[in-house]
């Protein structure tokens, strides 16, 4: 009896052997590649002064803390990482990140033109009388000295202006404001006197372009909504070591529908980001997942089985051997078919990394990571 | 699992103890089982000395009188055995033929097979085998212990199991209730669901691995199995049975038998329900199971016996895989189930499956002479029922709706409250099921006839008409007034209410002629039979929604499927320990009806391939009254597996062509397999209170052939492209563990407690793919992703009692007794991109964790 007892358990012991843990290789192994769905958020924020703040004591980047703002694109993809590795540590490879920052551009002039009005001037532009009458007449004017103009090119165009009572000799400032030309204001110096100035001019831009927008609401109340306004004004200031410079400084304004604003000098930009494991790198991929509508307009473009399949069950039916198997380059076609649909002015170079439901013997998803590139269409992305 | 191959050595020596006996001793046992029969009578001819067996029928018997030459044994509701004891002194085991009415014709219409007489590799588990191990095992998993067998509880839904025999899934396991077929006419399937609850009345379930000895024509590629229910008791009397379980299971069960009444009358009932919340997340279930036969015995010529059974149940499944990452970050672990919702604050299956599938069969058992008799069976089976799931119109998503996280069930109020916000009423998502409702009639009728004292001559005859009738139907509309469906070309845009049929509508007719012709001789030693049979298989579609009424093609012409088999083979008894046998067989089996019919329309393959099978066996088998054993090696050679391929013209951009000729398929042929491999088992019983059943079964099933580009033909005989090389020479078959090991140790510390423990080992299981997938050899040819191998061990306790005169036993197992973390099933696929199948990306269901029940059944 006492043989029995021992064999019995000498075989529990032995077969015991064969049955403990016999996942924890597999588990292992998975937990090796295993990327944790918890670390890969899509961030959406904003840099606001708390997070201009964070990047004080980073050497190169005082001036961001500074003024609340990069200089450039380049300075924002190099010290916006410093704020998100601050920020969300926590977070693990795949994490994205759309980040809000304000980038510095103030309204400075392009290229500077001057022209003056030449008799022959005139009589190519029609004018016989040797004068212009009417803003357009200055545009023609203009648009006739300089043939191709650039966004913020401001031109000083000495012509002869005859108003109906009286004709001067005036000197215009036109702007170029995108496709448009506008005869800027340039205060008189009873409107610096009244915008407080003592001389006709501004030692502060941040002054100028507050007070011209006051000087402005008063001289055109009646403006629309939408009207754009552009001014030059003189800004004045002494460099280090040099003599007092006069510069002319060209303002842009814009009727809100009760007053005029200031196109300002920050403009809100955007970059993405996404974090690679060690750290987050500028990253223009878009992200999202197929919905059942998307299905529909796939399937409805690639017809036949699999495209019904993919109407019908929302999803991209993987079975090589079925009649609605979704083949690798089907799939991609439906991709670019989509993406050119739904997105048809995304730039070259835009990252999708989309994800598909399929169905293969059971329901699971896929990925598709693809750029476009510069024929427009949309290749697979390697990374 | 060298460790494993030791404890199989040791086992086998301690064979040869068991020997040199001085006295009259033997076992007395069922036959075709290996079940003691306790309290069996001995009784020395011609005197009045005698003994009864014991617990394990056992007996021992001395100071027998010089001039006895016999003993009688015998047991009520057996057949009595003389036994000659002259010069004798261990009779071995001695097996007794019950002698319920009917049984033994039965047994030949099911052509079960007889130790050491028919010559093919068999397993068989009896009632109390049955009783011990049913717990919330379902018939597959009874089978787990037995050589070649792989068996799985899939999500784990209450009758969702499944059984693989030597690496072959159900369409190629033939399975019998009492011999009439109940694979599926058109796909060839086994729902166990069917029979779920039919454990009660089983009276053995047999095994036999191979072609077998099955005389019609059935999809025995892998094996057979065997179900008998209870026929006629002899005795009169019945038991109540009532059971509980790990997350609530609770089953209670009533049986009577008449046994045979003065005027010959005899009739059997048993009823039961089970239900429980199941194992996983939403998997609650509601069955139940009748079961009655009431037989006559007319006179001496004539038993007429009419058996019924049926097991209508409802159960929520899990029908979807997922990755393992996805069962180990659900916060719900391995319960984790993607399948089932809230609506209202009731739990919704939505994914779910009813069935009620009655049998009624009624046999006519004719004694004609003393040399033959014929033994009808005209059955019917009317099956109702389906599957529900999900449907929407395109716009939305089911899984768009949780009510939580991605682990968290849908949440079917919100769906509600979208259908709500439809403008033209239609429903965005709805709930359907799909049907699959058949009427089944059929006659099995054998004649038997004994030409000579050694030469036997069956024949057969087996019909078989069959109606498929496929649709799918609205359930509930959730909120919307109706769903749209428009694909019904004769009704098109119709709104549809709860009931209305959807998406389609045909029906599938089978009928099925066979017949065969058997010869069975047996002298001395040798046994030996040789078997023909053919058969025509005819299928027919018909589809109501791609077909207007007024197109002729809506019904199709009777597609004509020829198949037969011949097999043979022999057995030799070299003495009362050692016998021998093997067997050889071929067959061409029928292509499936959804081969024959493609697309999902009738377009008809009328050029569809019969499959092949080849296969042959080689056995020995040694017995003695402590150890029995049997070992056998096999290869079964499958050739021209069907596989269809049908595709849209359009959908490969390579193949140029008429685009009036979209729908096309290739048959490929050359899709060949090999599963061989070595199969052992044994039962150990060194002194009367311990028993040790142990089985190994070692697979080797692989892909044959790299097949060359299949051609693509279309309906007017043209080729119109070819298929790339299929990369598969080589490749393990998947789906099924290729080597198992099991160990079954029963102890009987007391009289009446047995304890036990079962050690079931699991290997070289790999992830299940389509061979005709493997379209590159960019990686060479890589296996699908292996499965861990795993033993997991289950614990049972049986304790017979009184209560007052009634006898009563109590039952507990526990089943993955030590909640062994295992994966059962697996679909392969590449997690990490580079092509070749791996854990990340394979979508698995694991084995269930530990679960437990307990149950007390009252004999009266």
């Amino acid at each position: 009896m006492k043989n029995i007892y021992l064999m019995l358990s000498g075989l529990v012991l032995v077969l015991g052997l064969f049955s403990c843990d016999s996942l924890k290789d597999t588990y292992a192994e998975l937990d090796e590649n295993y990327q944790d769905p918890s670390g890969i958020q899509e961030l959406s924020i904003t840099m606001g002064d708390d997070e201009y703040q964070l990047l004080e004591d980073v050497d190169g980047a005082e001036s961001i803390a500074n003024y609340k703002s990069f200089s450039s694109e380049d300075e924002a993809k190099t010290y916006i990482p410093y704020v998100l590795d601050y920020l969300y540590p926590q977070l693990g490879k795949g994490a994205s990140a759309s980040v809000d920052y304000h980038i510095y551009s103030a309204i400075v002039s392009n290229n500077e033109y001057s022209f003056e009005l030449t008799d022959a001037d005139y009589q190519a532009l029609g004018q016989e009388e040797g004068s212009l009458d009417s803003q357009w007449d200055v545009f023609d004017a203009v648009e006739y000295k300089l043939a191709n103009p650039e966004h913020l090119d401001l031109v000083s165009l000495e012509y002869v202006y005859d108003d109906g009572t009286t004709v001067d000799t005036v000197i215009g400032k036109i702007a170029r404001y995108n496709d448009d030309w506008l005869l800027a204001d340039q205060p008189t110096s009873e409107e610096y006197a009244m915008m407080g100035q003592s001389f006709p001019n501004f030692s502060s831009r941040t002054t100028a372009k507050r007070n011209l927008a006051i000087l402005l609401d008063q001289k055109y109340p009646f403006a629309y909504e939408g009207d754009v306004k552009a001014v030059v004004f003189t800004y004045t200031y002494v460099p280090s070591g040099g003599d007092r410079v006069f510069e002319d400084y060209l303002a842009i304004f814009e009727f809100d529908g009760s007053q005029w604003m200031v196109i300002p000098d920050l403009k809100v930009a955007n970059l993405k980001f996404g974090f690679d494991g060690s750290q987050w790198v500028p990253d223009n991929t878009i992200r999202f997942t197929l919905s059942s509508a998307d299905f529909s307009l796939i399937g409805g473009n690639q017809g036949g089985d699999a495209g019904e399949s993919a109407g019908n069950y929302g999803n991209f039916d993987r079975r090589p051997t079925g009649s609605a198997y979704w083949s690798d380059e089907m799939i991609l076609a439906g991709i670019n078919f989509l993406l050119n649909t739904n997105y048809p002015s995304s730039a070259v170079g835009q990252k999708y990394l989309i994800t598909y439901a399929i169905y293969d013997g059971g329901a699971g998803t896929e990925d598709i990571y693809v750029i476009k590139d510069s024929s427009g269409e949309y290749i697979y992305y390697e990374e | 699992m060298k460790r494993l191959l030791l404890v199989f050595g040791i086992v086998c020596f301690g064979a040869l103890w068991a020997q040199a006996q001085q006295t009259i001793r033997g076992n007395v046992m069922e036959a075709g089982s290996d079940e003691p029969l306790i309290g069996a009578s001995i009784l020395v001819v011609g005197s009045d000395q005698g003994t009864i067996t014991d617990f394990d029928g056992s007996f021992e018997l001395s100071n027998i009188p010089n001039n006895a030459t016999e003993v009688k044994v015998s047991y009520i509701g057996f057949e009595s055995k003389i036994v000659k004891i002259s010069g004798q002194m261990d009779l071995g085991v001695i097996e007794l033929e019950l002698s319920a009415i009917g049984l033994k014709q039965v047994e030949i219409v099911a052509s079960v097979a007889v130790d050491r007489k028919t010559p093919v590799a068999v397993s068989t588990i009896g009632r109390t085998f049955i009783a011990e191990n049913a717990s919330n095992q379902e018939y597959p998993e009874l089978l787990k212990s037995t050589p070649g067998v792989y068996a799985t509880k899939t999500g784990g839904g209450y009758g969702d199991s499944r059984i693989n025999v030597r690496g072959f899934n159900s369409t190629n396991v033939a399975v019998t209730i009492n011999g009439v077929p109940v694979n599926d006419m058109e796909n060839g399937r086994v729902y166990w669901s069917n029979w779920a609850g039919l454990t009660d009345v089983t009276r053995s379930m047999q095994v036999q691995r191979g072609l077998g000895a099955s005389k019609v024509a059935v999809p025995s590629v892998g094996g057979t199995v065997n179900i008998l229910t209870n026929t006629i008791d002899m005795e009169k009397g019945g038991s109540v049975f009532y059971g509980i379980g790990n997350d609530n299971y609770r089953k209670v069960s009533f049986d009577y038998s008449s046994g045979l009444t003065d005027n010959n009358w005899a009739f059997t009932v048993l009823a039961s329900k089970i239900e429980g919340d199941g194992w996983a997340e939403g998997l609650n279930f509601e069955g139940y199971n009748y079961f009655f036969n009431v037989s006559k015995v007319i006179n001496k010529k004539h038993t007429l016996s009419l058996t019924g059974f049926g097991a209508p149940q409802r159960h929520g499944q899990r029908q979807n895989q997922q990755t393992i990452q996805s069962f180990r970050n659900a916060p719900q672990g391995l319960k984790y189930n993607a399948d089932y919702g809230y609506l209202n604050g009731q739990l919704v299956n939505v994914e779910d499956n009813f069935y009620h599938k009655p049998q009624f069969s009624l046999n006519h058992y004719w004694t004609i002479n003393s040399t033959s008799d014929l033994s009808t069976a005209i059955y019917a089976s009317t099956g109702t029922g389906g599957g529900g799931g999900t449907a929407t119109d395109g716009s939305v998503g089911f899984n768009e709706f949780r009510t939580g996280d991605q682990y968290s069930p849908y949440d079917l109020d919100a769906i509600v409250e979208k259908n709500l916000t439809s403008q033209d009423g239609h429903a965005f998502a709805y709930l359907r099921a799909s049907r699959n409702d058949h009427k089944w009639y059929g006659m099995l009728s054998t004649y038997n006839k004994k030409l000579s004292n050694d030469f036997n001559l069956l024949a057969g005859l087996d019909l078989r008409s069959y109606k498929g009738i496929h649709f799918s139907e609205v359930t509930d509309l959730l909120g919307a007034d109706y769903a749209l469906d428009d694909n019904d070309i004769n009704n098109p845009n119709r709104r549809l209410k709860v009931g209305d049929k959807r998406d389609y509508a045909n029906d599938g007719i089978v009928l099925w002629e066979g017949g065969y012709l058997q010869g069975e001789y047996s002298s001395g030693p040798l046994s030996a039979f040789l078997s023909l049979s053919a058969s025509n298989t005819s299928y027919k579609r018909i589809d109501y929604y791609n077909y207007l009424d007024s197109d002729p093609l809506q019904e199709t012409d009777f597609q004509n499927f020829f198949g037969y088999q011949i097999k043979g083979g022999a057995n030799y008894n070299v003495n009362k320990n050692h016998n021998f046998f093997a067997n050889l067989g071929y067959f061409e089996k029928a292509p499936d009806f959804d081969a024959v019919f493609q697309n999902f329309r009738n377009d008809i393959n009328a050029d569809a391939e019969n499959q092949k099978i080849l296969s042959f066996e080689l056995g020995y088998g040694f017995r003695s009254s402590a150890f029995k054993a049997n070992i056998n090696v096999y290869r079964t050679t499958w050739n021209d597996r069907t596989f269809t391929k049908s595709f849209n013209a359009q959908d490969d951009p390579n193949t140029v062509i008429d685009e009036s000729l979209a729908e096309l398929f290739a048959n490929i042929l050359g899709v060949n397999a090999i599963h061989q491999g070595v199969e052992l088992d044994f039962v150990y019983e060194p002194t009367t209170r311990f028993t040790l059943r142990g089985m190994l079964s070692i697979g080797d099933w692989t892909w044959d052939e790299n097949v060359d580009g299949v051609s693509i033909i279309d309906e007017r005989q043209n080729v119109v492209g070819t298929i790339p090389t299929l990369f598969i020479k080589g490749l393990k078959v998947g789906d099924a563990a290729q080597t198992t090991g099991s160990l079954i140790a029963d102890y009987r510390v007391i009289d009446d407690l047995k304890l036990g423990i079962t050690y079931n080992y699991y290997a070289n299981l790999y992830a299940e793919y389509d061979p005709i997938d493997r379209i590159s050899d960019e990686n060479g040819i890589v296996q699908s992703w292996k499965i861990p191998d795993v033993g997991v061990f289950d614990a049972k306790a049986v304790f017979d009692f009184k209560i007052g005169t009634l006898d009563a036993s109590l039952y507990a197992n526990v089943n993955n007794l030590f909640n062994e973390e295992y994966i059962t099933d697996a679909q392969d696929g590449d997690g990490d991109g580079d092509g070749i199948g791996d854990a990340a990306g394979a979508r698995v269901f694991y084995g269930l964790g530990r679960t437990w029940t307990t149950g007390l059944k009252i004999r009266f």
